[in-house]
């Protein structure tokens, strides 16, 4: 002992495992600590709840109206008709300031910081008809008892009426309107949210639309242009395309471009993987797809759904009896009438173009933006 | 194929030609001779020793090419040749998957969304009959029942059938009184016999469905008001044959099981389901919280007694035929997820055996379809081939350890660690996490994408149970009997107790 070479003294084994358990504890902590959110949010449960699925929301467009509807009901008892009282009591009152009720004559009446602003923040109430002057901006929702008849550039948050709503050029309608008897609105209007009546919704050129709701909506001044061409012409059926993959079910399904020529008739549904054409004049019994664009000529009557994932263009005088769904652009032409009174439908595209002098029954859904267009003068 | 795509394809050939940089030489063994006598030097530093070789120059960095080692060989040259391209094949696939979770999730967070159908709000609304199978549902039967007489469709329009299979509690009972109660509505059809299974009762109940439209709700669903006409909307597109809405679990924060699960459907649904809507490829037909057109079933031959997932089954049938299955993301219906891990692997073994059955039927003749476009073929065959993935994807590692031990590290080094990496990428870090990441974001919650990590527990079990129920399939191939049986989810609710 004590030579070169000799054996270093041997470590103590207690130092050793020490060292290794040290190792397994670095080991353990560098695997979990990664992992640390993950087991703090298993324990503490801060994101656990189911995600909200709403029964009760059936995305019905009066739904704001109606709620809108109920809170004044409960907060100015006799002021809404047929309206339940709150379950829970009577809520507490308004501030007297957050409202103003208008005169017995039907008329706002504004503070001089509301007119030199030209804008007001209270809650505007009347009990009858209800009359607004012009340039105004109402922040806060608008009731009606009755008719409400509305100046020009007039911008409202929300309006609500037991009767008509008629205002002027130039009006916008930020969140939603609801009209329980016909909605007309000047030109240039702006519906930016739901915009819904029970009897009828009428808007002039140059307005634009969001989703619409009303068993008649009107595009344009009346009266409507006449039917380009008469209802009844002799109409030959639709020949079979060549390229047809299935025909089941009353269902012809196409390989290529589908074009109904003009004055064809057919019973069944089409379905073609490419665009589709329809003649003028034609008559189809049935649903129509097209996998692109889809051209429908003048005066064609289809009786059943248009569905187009291009872009979609509808003649004039045409009659549309199903829905009309399109993920790019919709264009109607004059004297297009989609659905009937008694058997509303939907018209749904990213964008609508709508000719003056067109009616549709029931929804009408711009996901981006609709306009109503001037009538276009035919060439030649 | 989008630009993409492409992109990524390229980066991915890139990457697999480029040359290797020059790999360092180790230096030559240090085989010191110690005379005897002489003293040891205990500071000497020796060189590093490894059982295995050290790695010889290759010719790229994925080692394609190789030099031949001059030792006996364990396993022949041309066996092992085999192996590697198998498991250069098993590579591939692992990364079209990948690919694929990232191109759904690209699309989902900054593609355009496709709900066409969605704002239809006002029509001539088809008849439908909403089917409700259950099978020993007496715990939330009525809470189904009671929640599709309050759905805002027109009641003329809209019949229930209740499909009682053989039930032995008093799910029959329970029926029977709400017939009693609302006449008229509600016509079950109580079965006592018969080949058991969902498919084969909603082959006898569709000769009782009049209605244009068939809606089918498992029993422990509960719709909202809207449900039936969000589902049912789609419908007036003749070229739809089958729709499809979204499950969202109810019973979310019980354990760590409903928690991942909870996430693994968001991605399913919310990232998965709507970017196939999106890129118009093949919404899955889910079996629940859906429906089908019944001209398109009655022409496709109805539905099938002897399958296990009935649902693949009908999407693919009714893609041959060239009907459609759209996907309405925005249809939301409670359901209830496993709490029990042996629960959830008997219906992941469920599933598997009734995809891999369809993918068995259907992925040749998807390929021959002229009804189906290039698109639809892929993504068909992606979707039929996902659960063959796992027992594919262990067979891998089956290989690069063959490949490892017998001849391996010259040439293997970078193919083992290309599958490393791709497994990893699709089961655990990237791919899928980034599309569960991603649905959780759509879904605005928050807190919860802390557990992803967590969900790599998930997919471990999925990938045994998986694997081991395309073994057990194999076996049962050759038995001369197979017969199917009702092998219902648990279900953990109290009766009421949910829609409060």
């Amino acid at each position: 002992m004590g030579q070169d070479g000799a054996l270093p003294p041997a470590r103590g084994g207690a130092a050793v495992t020490g060292h290794a358990i040290a190792f397994v504890l670095l080991c353990v902590l560098l695997f979990v600590l990664p992992l640390l959110p993950a087991l703090l949010e298993l324990r503490q449960k801060r994101d656990a709840a189911p995600l909200k699925v709403v029964r009760e929301y059936d995305g019905n467009i009066k739904h704001f109206a109606n709620g809108f509807r109920q809170f004044l009901g409960q907060r100015f008892p006799g002021l809404i008709p047929d309206c339940a009282a709150p379950a829970g009591g009577p809520p507490p009152a308004m501030d007297p300031a957050s409202y103003q009720m208008a005169a017995g004559d039907g008329s706002a009446s504004f503070t001089p910081a509301e007119l030199a602003a030209h804008a007001s923040a209270r809650l505007l109430i009347g009990t009858g008809q209800l009359r607004l002057g012009a340039g105004m901006f109402y922040e806060k929702e608008v009731y009606a008892g009755a008719d409400l008849l509305g100046g020009e550039r007039n911008s409202f948050r929300a309006i609500l009426a037991h009767g008509d709503i008629r205002l002027g050029d130039d009006c916008s309608v930020l969140r939603w309107a609801h009209s329980d008897g016909t909605l007309a609105l000047g030109q240039r209007a702006r519906l930016y949210g739901r915009v819904s009546a029970e009897c009828a919704i009428v808007l002039e050129r140059g307005s634009r639309f969001g989703r619409m709701w009303a068993p008649h909506i009107g595009f344009g001044p009346a009266p409507l242009p006449a039917a380009i061409e008469p209802a009844l012409r002799a109409r030959h059926p639709l020949a079979e395309p060549g390229d047809i993959l299935d025909q089941s079910e009353l269902r012809w399904l196409v390989s290529g471009a589908l074009t109904v020529p003009a004055d064809a008739v057919h019973h069944g549904d089409l379905v073609s993987r490419k665009g589709v054409s329809v003649g003028d004049h034609a008559s189809l019994q049935g649903n129509l797809k097209s996998n692109g664009d889809m051209v429908i000529g003048d005066d064609v009557h289809i009786d059943g759904a248009l569905v187009a994932t291009g872009r979609l263009q509808i003649g004039r005088g045409c009659m549309i009896r199903g829905p009309v769904v399109c993920d790019g652009q919709v264009v109607i032409g004059s004297g297009t009438v989609i659905g009937r009174a008694d058997l509303p439908t939907t018209v749904t595209a990213n964008e609508i173009r709508v000719e003056e002098g067109v009616q549709a029954h029931g929804t009408v859904w711009a996901r981006d933006v609709g306009v109503v267009m001037p009538l276009r003068v035919a060439q030649g | 194929m989008d630009k993409l795509t492409r992109v990524l394809l390229l980066l991915v050939l890139v990457l697999l030609c480029c040359p290797a940089p020059a790999a360092e030489t180790a230096p030559p063994a240090q085989g010191s001779v110690i005379a005897p006598g002489a003293a040891i030097n205990w500071n000497e530093r020796l060189a590093p020793f490894s059982a295995l070789r050290s790695k010889p120059k290759s010719n790229n960095m994925i080692g394609l090419k190789y030099e031949a080692i001059a030792r006996p060989p364990v396993i022949p040259n041309q066996v092992l040749t085999l192996i590697m391209y198998l498991l250069w094949a098993v590579i591939l696939l692992v990364l079209l998957y990948t690919l694929r979770h990232y191109y759904f999730t690209l699309n989902r967070l900054f593609g355009v969304q496709r709900h066409p159908y969605l704002d239809i709000d006002t029509a001539a609304w088809p008849t439908v009959d909403v089917l409700v199978p259950a099978h020993n549902e007496e715990d939330v039967i009525a809470d189904c029942l009671q929640a599709l007489l309050e759905v805002d469709y027109p009641a003329h329009k809209m019949r229930i059938i209740p499909l009682n299979d053989r039930s032995t509690d008093r799910t029959r009972e329970i029926i029977d009184s709400f017939v009693a109660r609302y006449p008229g509505r509600i016509v079950p059809l109580h079965r006592t016999g018969g080949t058991p299974g969902k498919a084969a009762a909603l082959r006898e109940a569709a000769a009782m469905v009049t209605a244009d439209i068939m809606l089918i709700f498992d029993a422990d669903y509960l719709p909202g008001r809207g449900l039936i006409r969000q589902l049912t909307a789609p419908f007036f597109d003749p070229e739809v044959g089958a729709v499809m809405g979204r499950v969202v679990p109810i019973n979310t924060g019980k354990n760590l099981l409903t928690r991942l699960l909870d996430m693994e459907r968001s991605g399913g649904y919310q990232v998965d389901q709507q970017a196939r809507m999106n890129l118009h490829l093949v919404p899955q037909y889910g079996g629940t919280v859906g429906g089908v057109r019944r001209k398109a079933l009655e022409a496709i031959g109805g539905w099938r007694p002897d399958v296990l997932a009935e649902d693949t089954d009908l999407t693919y049938r009714l893609l041959l035929k060239g009907w459609k299955t759209a996907y309405e993301n925005r249809s939301e219906c409670y359901e209830e997820v496993p709490e029990d891990w042996p629960v959830r692997v008997r219906q992941i073994m469920r599933w598997t055996k009734g995809h891999n059955e369809a993918a068995y039927r259907y992925a040749g003749r998807l390929m021959r379809s002229n009804k189906v476009s290039l698109g639809e073929k892929l993504d068909g065959l992606a979707l039929l081939g996902v659960f063959a993935m796992s027992p594919i994807l262990l067979f891998g590692w089956v290989l690069a350890t063959i490949l490892f031990y017998f001849n391996s590290t010259d040439w293997l080094t970078g193919v083992f660690a290309l599958l490393a990496l791709m497994s990893y990428s699709t089961l655990g870090n990237m791919a899928v996490f980034f599309e569960i990441g991603a649905a959780v974001y759509l879904d605005g919650s928050r807190e919860r994408i802390r557990l992803m990590p967590l969900n790599y527990l998930g997919f471990l079990v999925s990938l045994m149970a998986v694997t081991k129920a395309t073994l057990e399939q194999f076996v049962t191939l050759w038995r001369p009997q197979h017969t199917l049986k009702w092998d219902k989810t648990a279900r953990y609710r109290q009766p009421g107790a949910a829609l409060q």
